[in-house]
């Protein structure tokens, strides 16, 4: 290669970030265009909130993904750089809109900072995808917004994409029921929540809640969920969580079903998430291309009794998906 | 990540030929790893062989979709994303606390005469968590090999080492102070892997894990 303009690479963009030249930004462009008028024409009107937001009027703001950067405005006030977008759209739909208005549909397309964990080579600026639904009936709105992301990734350009789908309400109820003190509930779900199935085996048996372990190794396909005995694992079949689960399963097209992958050890990543919870995934990219679930917990911080469902993907490894099943990977 | 096979990172080494043996009691045919020392990759068995200290990687990455690799490794960086499946139950080791034998700890002598402890390892976090959790002030001297060395040359006033028999503690003239934790081989999963080919990973770590 010849050497850089300046001779040198001595002036690099902060770690965690990058810069977008002309090629990739006509391709990333096109996509995301797709993307966001698929959203738009099925009724979720694309939203734009400021990049700063009042550190005090992010209510519930500690259920989200922990804000990076915070800075002093001329008047004190602290100001956060959002690290996602979901928060600040139920801002939106909390101050701006009125109980009659309800269900709201949102989409956006823009950018959150994240805080990174050192060495991991995890992005500190993402350009995410999602839409929210404020207001609907909880299962209706994870029927819809699973349909919508699947269709999103179609539209991006995915043959083989698929969803992991769980509940975060089945292992805490599983473990309230058996009586398990809280510290141990959480020391579990946090093994869960680490995927570490090894200290989940080990704190299920000393708990004597080994069904807990079962649930958490648990994955059945969409397809076979008809045949799936939930009593064999321990679940109650009568409880919210997996009566809202499989009517979810029931209410998504025969097509969708072959693409799903009931995880019930699948645990959000992020706190507002507090039921029904799913993530994205392309057989070409080991990571999960982003996910989504419902927030109603957050919904409440902000002082609504509304509910609410979203998703967001990660604009750039759906991308990279895209040439990854071009190049043939995972298939 | 081909299809519903798996691909399966090996670590070189300590771990690798009982590794191995898991990999045969899951119907694989490890021969040619085996014969083949130089070789790395086996796309026709679905193997390839990496350090210890890389199995994560390849994990996280998804270019293999199961890796075997030690339970320090995965505390060292535990950063990354990965499925810990399961306790292989082989290649026990202990991470200790070591210095120069005699008495005094030339530890204790550093601490009280100079405030802090210079301790040499490759476990950086381990090995920092331990001396906070004992409220001690160390400075860690990040070392890739032969940590015996640090405090025999004074680099160090001692060392955090997996030990697996103490022979080269002997060997070297330093004693074991304190056991910080025991370490055994684990069987890990890439996230992606472990939900979109849940069958076959079900299917081969139940074969791997049984003894």
């Amino acid at each position: 290669m010849t050497p850089a303009l300046n001779g040198s690479n001595a002036r690099p963009a902060p770690s965690g970030t990058r810069d977008v030249l002309p090629d990739e930004m006509r391709e990333l462009r096109e996509m995301t265009r797709v993307m966001v008028d698929l959203l738009d024409n099925a009724g979720y009107g694309e939203v734009r909130t400021p990049t700063l937001e009042y550190e005090r009027a992010m209510a519930g703001a500690e259920l989200g993904p922990s804000a990076a950067y915070r800075l002093i405005d001329e008047h004190g006030d602290a100001l956060v750089l959002r690290s996602d977008m979901t928060v600040p759209i139920v801002r939106v739909a909390v101050t701006r809109y009125e109980t009659d208005d309800l269900p709201l549909r949102f989409s956006y397309l823009a950018r959150a900072w994240r805080r990174v964990k050192p060495r991991s080579g995890e992005a500190r600026e993402i350009l995410q995808l999602g839409a929210e639904l404020i207001g609907s009936e909880p299962i209706d709105a994870a029927a819809e917004l699973l349909a919508l992301c699947g269709e999103v990734l179609s539209s991006a350009g995915l043959a083989d994409w698929q969803i992991g789908l769980g509940d975060a309400r089945i292992l805490g109820e599983l473990l309230e029921a058996s009586g398990a003190s809280d510290a141990d509930s959480r020391a579990l779900l946090e093994a869960v929540r680490d995927q570490d199935l090894v200290t989940v085996d080990a704190l299920a048996k000393e708990l004597g809640v080994p069904q807990a372990a079962t649930i958490a190794r648990t994955r059945i396909n969409g397809d076979d969920l008809e045949g799936f005995d939930p009593v064999g694992i321990g679940i109650n079949p009568d409880s919210a969580a997996w009566s809202d689960l499989t009517t979810v399963v029931g209410a998504l097209s025969p097509e969708f079903r072959t693409r799903v992958v009931l995880d019930l050890g699948l645990a959000p990543k992020i706190d507002y998430y507090d039921g029904i919870v799913f993530e994205a995934y392309d057989p070409a990219i080991g990571r999960a291309l982003g996910g989504g679930g419902s927030y109603d917990a957050l919904m409440r911080a902000f002082g609504s009794s509304a509910s609410g469902f979203g998703f967001a993907l990660d604009t750039e490894l759906v991308h990279a998906a895209v040439a990854g099943e071009e190049r043939g990977e995972g298939s | 990540m081909s299809g519903d096979r798996l691909t399966i990172a090996i670590p070189r080494g300590a771990l690798m030929v009982e590794a191995l043996d898991c990999l045969e009691r899951a119907g694989i045919d490890t021969a040619e790893v085996r014969s083949n020392d130089r070789k790395l990759h086996f796309p026709d068995v679905g193997i390839v062989t990496v350090r210890p200290s890389d199995v994560p990687t390849y994990v996280e990455s998804g270019a293999a979709d199961l890796g075997i690799t030690g339970k320090d490794v995965l505390v060292e960086q535990s950063y990354r994303e990965f499925v810990e499946l399961a306790d292989l139950d082989f290649g026990g080791c202990t991470m200790v606390v070591a210095s120069i034998a005699g008495d005094p700890d030339p530890m204790d002598v550093a601490a009280a005469r100079l405030g802090v402890i210079r301790v040499a390892t490759k476990y950086p976090k381990q090995a920092g968590a331990w001396f906070a959790a004992h409220g001690k002030q160390v400075e860690i001297v990040e070392v890739k090999g032969s940590v015996e060395l640090a405090p025999l040359t004074g680099m160090a006033d001692g060392i955090v080492d997996l030990v697996a028999s103490g022979a080269t503690l002997r060997e070297n003239g330093l004693v074991a102070r304190d056991e910080i934790s025991t370490t055994t081989a684990r069987l890990i999963a890439n996230p992606v892997s472990h939900r979109l080919k849940a069958t076959e990973m079900d299917r081969v770590a139940a074969l791997m894990t049984r003894a």
